[in-house]
């Protein structure tokens, strides 16, 4: 069976009687479990499951179209690299914390994990971050001294939202495929022009 | 330890192979004279170390830098934009060299030790000084009044600009003198819109100009105009932009005369009493750590400001026990760097037809209006702004709300124009902020570390204060939107304009040098690197310390065909 189809067959309506009688913890182990053996090879940070999970999210956050999308860009890989070199311990486990979270918000909207829920519940989860962390801001709020809203407490499911959008963004527009094939980064543009038709 | 002498013949020895000790070397081997030049660090190789064209992708950590090995390794460094995943490479293992400073006063010290130095990853930008900074010091009576004037720099600001090619556009102001110009870079719809703004309130006393830099906007000198490819600090392998590696060390070694020495830490100048004259400079070879002594009739530091201090500091003997030259008790003090980080920025809006091609690696330049005509109550001397416009770029995608496919499509385009003004300013030249050597620390290589001490005063951080008004007001008067000013805290040393500490001056005993860079007490000892400044003006540095190294040269060279040397 395909990873994918795992994914889907636990989330989906059908396997929900199999599973209603047992308790929530019971049901949080034998998820686990399910995707440990169904998902793909764990990273050098994150876990099978946790590198899923941030591979899902990226996924949303820019989603194949005719253009490559997170997965295909390399950015699951992108963020377990930095995840397991650069960042700190403190920090990886903010961040692997957030996770976590992601996964509890996802068992109230009644699923064993994020990875579990159907696509449409997936994005509107993501939504709901995105809206809490990414808030326009006000017209003139900066010139009139408005307070920044304060950041969200590292090892939130907001603050690993908001960390993971940012690596997802970095890791999509600087990998081969997109500077290559989509931005079509130019090495030698031979001038500058500054004011040429957009 | 017994040093082995080198009885080469050598006529001059130059320490340093960066902006200053190039054109030392350049100068004196075109003048006739065999000459050494010491560096420190290793021998750069442009076709392998250059890395302008490797992309994000290209790199282990896609240029965020091998954080752990930063933070070990290079925790000075790491402070300045350019040490990155590309150009850590060109800045010093702060491990192998140690600096203290004063509890409470930090100061990032940021060097570059390889043949080329910090000329490598200099910000290439290019200002004249003007008589108004050559007679600062007098006017308000703060350091020493300069010994020379605009008129004795001027035709040697035109001698160096006409070698290494310099892009810009005349204004006319007086503050800030025209030089010797190539064609300069174009303005973008945002810098436009700005600069006809300041016109219309403010005539010619607010002026906005395209940055004046030492890069090439066509071939000149045997080199190929810039290609815009964006990252210079990375290295140019078409040698577009000024450093000594394409520009000044290959015109030395076309003479035949020039010997480069690679991996030769100087340790001190050796200093002859019954001549009272500098004999040469003792050496720690990098690799073998063997003391090697080499004897010359010119010595040149240009070490760079802090070390051909450090260099004077330890070159102590029975007649200069404070260091060499140092008859005045001055050596080291005066230290002085730009303030930077006063500033404002601001949407643009419209014009969303229209954006830049190509990666103009320079920006814009509102020369110093403050303190030109009128005294400003709160505050002397003056400063001046760089920025640049632009359109937003897909790294706006983490603060702007969406996700999925219409997201997207969104950062693949372009997005709002943005215009920012950043504030440098002058720096009050003080006793108090100086340079010693530590009594317990050294270097990897033996030699004693520095103690730097150094603190911006009130006067720098009112015109840094005033630098986030002006900035604001002036995008406001071009309808920015959204306009929020700032005022950084940074410390001392990070603009890396660090100079002072053997200051040039009329008198001996107040000064370590005199107005042709030539020490009072020794007369063949030139120390023409940013040690030599007598004040700091608001202007990159860079170019009045390569006139003051050539005109050095031509009077050192004089004195020696007559014999007077």
């Amino acid at each position: 069976m395909e990873r994918r189809d795992a994914l889907r067959l636990i989330g989906s309506a059908a396997a929900i009687p199999v599973f209603s009688g047992l308790g929530a913890e019971r049901l949080w182990a034998i998820a686990e479990s399910t995707h440990l053996r169904a998902a793909g090879a764990a990273g050098a940070a994150l876990d099978a499951h946790q590198l899923e999970t941030v591979a899902a999210i990226a996924e949303h956050i820019l989603p194949r179209t005719d253009t490559p999308g997170a997965r295909d860009a390399g950015v699951p890989e992108f963020v377990d690299l930095l995840l397991a070199e650069w960042y700190d311990e403190t920090e990886r486990g903010n961040f692997v914390a957030g996770l976590a979270a992601i996964d509890a918000s996802s068992r109230t909207a009644g699923s064993e994990s994020f990875v579990a829920l159907g696509a449409v519940e997936q994005l509107a989860l993501l939504e709901a971050l995105d809206s809490a962390t990414t808030q326009p801001a006000l017209p003139g709020a900066a010139a009139a001294g408005a307070p920044k809203p304060a950041p969200p407490a590292p090892g939130s499911a907001e603050a690993t939202y908001a960390n993971l959008k940012r690596l997802t963004l970095y890791g999509y527009f600087t990998s081969k495929p997109v500077m290559t094939t989509v931005l079509r980064t130019n090495i030698w543009p031979g001038r500058y022009d500054g004011c040429v038709p957009a | 330890m017994r040093a082995r002498v080198k009885r080469e013949p050598y006529d001059a020895i130059v320490v340093g192979s960066g902006i200053t000790g190039g054109w030392a070397a350049k100068e004196l081997c075109e003048r006739g004279l065999r000459t050494l030049v010491l560096e420190a660090g290793r021998d750069i190789s442009p076709g392998t170390d250059y890395v302008e064209h490797v992309q994000p992708w290209q790199q282990h950590f896609r240029g965020f830098g091998d954080r752990r090995r930063l933070e070990r390794e290079q925790p000075v460094q790491k402070h300045c934009y350019a040490c990155d995943e590309w150009g850590s490479k060109f800045f010093v293992n702060d491990l192998e060299n140690p600096y203290a400073v004063d509890e409470g006063k930090p100061f990032q010290w940021i060097r570059g030790r390889q043949v080329g130095g910090r000329s490598i990853m200099w910000g290439r930008q290019v200002y004249r000084w003007s008589d108004l900074d050559f007679e600062a010091n007098l006017r308000d009576g703060h350091g020493v009044d300069w010994p020379i004037r605009y008129a004795d720099i001027e035709p040697w600001y035109d001698y160096v600009e006409r070698f290494i090619g310099i892009s810009g556009n005349a204004e006319g102001l007086p503050q800030l003198p025209d030089g010797q110009f190539l064609p300069g870079m174009q303005l973008n719809c945002a810098e436009l819109k700005v600069r006809d703004a300041l016109q219309a309130r403010w005539g010619r006393e607010r002026v906005l100009t395209i940055g004046r830099c030492a890069i090439l906007t066509r071939t000149h000198g045997g080199r190929a105009a810039c290609h815009y490819c964006g990252p210079c600090e990375r290295g140019c392998i078409t040698g577009s932009y000024f450093s000594s590696i394409s520009s000044t060390l290959p015109a030395a070694r076309r003479t035949g005369r020039l010997t480069l020495r690679p991996d030769s830490v100087v340790e001190s100048v050796l200093f002859d009493a019954a001549s009272r004259k500098a004999r040469g400079v003792r050496v720690i070879d990098a690799g073998t750590r063997e003391a090697v002594e080499f004897e010359a009739r010119l010595v040149f530091l240009c070490a760079s400001t802090l070390e051909s201090t450090r260099i004077l500091l330890n070159s102590t003997s029975a007649e200069f026990p404070a260091g060499l030259a140092n008859s005045s008790g001055v050596l080291g003090q005066y230290l002085m760097d730009h303030t930077m980080g006063g500033g404002a920025s601001g949407r643009m809006d419209g014009m969303l037809d229209q954006k830049p091609f190509g990666n103009r690696p320079n920006g814009v330049y509102v020369p110093r209006f403050r303190n030109v005509k009128d005294q400003h109550p709160d505050f002397l001397r003056g400063y001046a702004f760089q920025g640049g416009g632009g359109r937003a770029g897909w790294g706006r995608g983490g603060s702007t709300p969406g996700i999925g496919a219409e997201f997207k499509a969104s950062l693949l385009e372009p997005g709002t124009w943005s215009m920012g003004l950043y504030g440098f300013g002058e720096c009050l030249p003080r006793p108090e902020n100086a340079v010693s050597l530590d009594p317990v620390l050294r270097d990897t290589w033996g030699i004693p570390a520095l103690r730097i001490s150094c603190a911006w005063g009130d006067n720098e951080r009112a015109a840094l204060r005033d630098m986030s008004v002006t900035a604001a007001e002036m995008l406001e008067a071009a309808g920015a939107q959204d306009v929020s000013s700032y005022v950084q805290d940074n410390p001392p040393g990070l603009t890396i304009h660090e100079m002072g500490t053997a200051r040039m001056g009329r008198d001996p005993a107040s000064s370590v040098l005199n107005g042709f860079n030539q020490a009072h007490d020794v007369a063949n000892l030139f120390v023409t690197d940013g040690a030599c400044m007598a004040s700091s003006a608001n202007q990159n540095p860079s170019i009045t310390y390569m006139a003051l190294t050539a005109r050095a040269v031509d009077y050192a060279v004089g004195k020696v065909n007559r014999h007077e040397l």
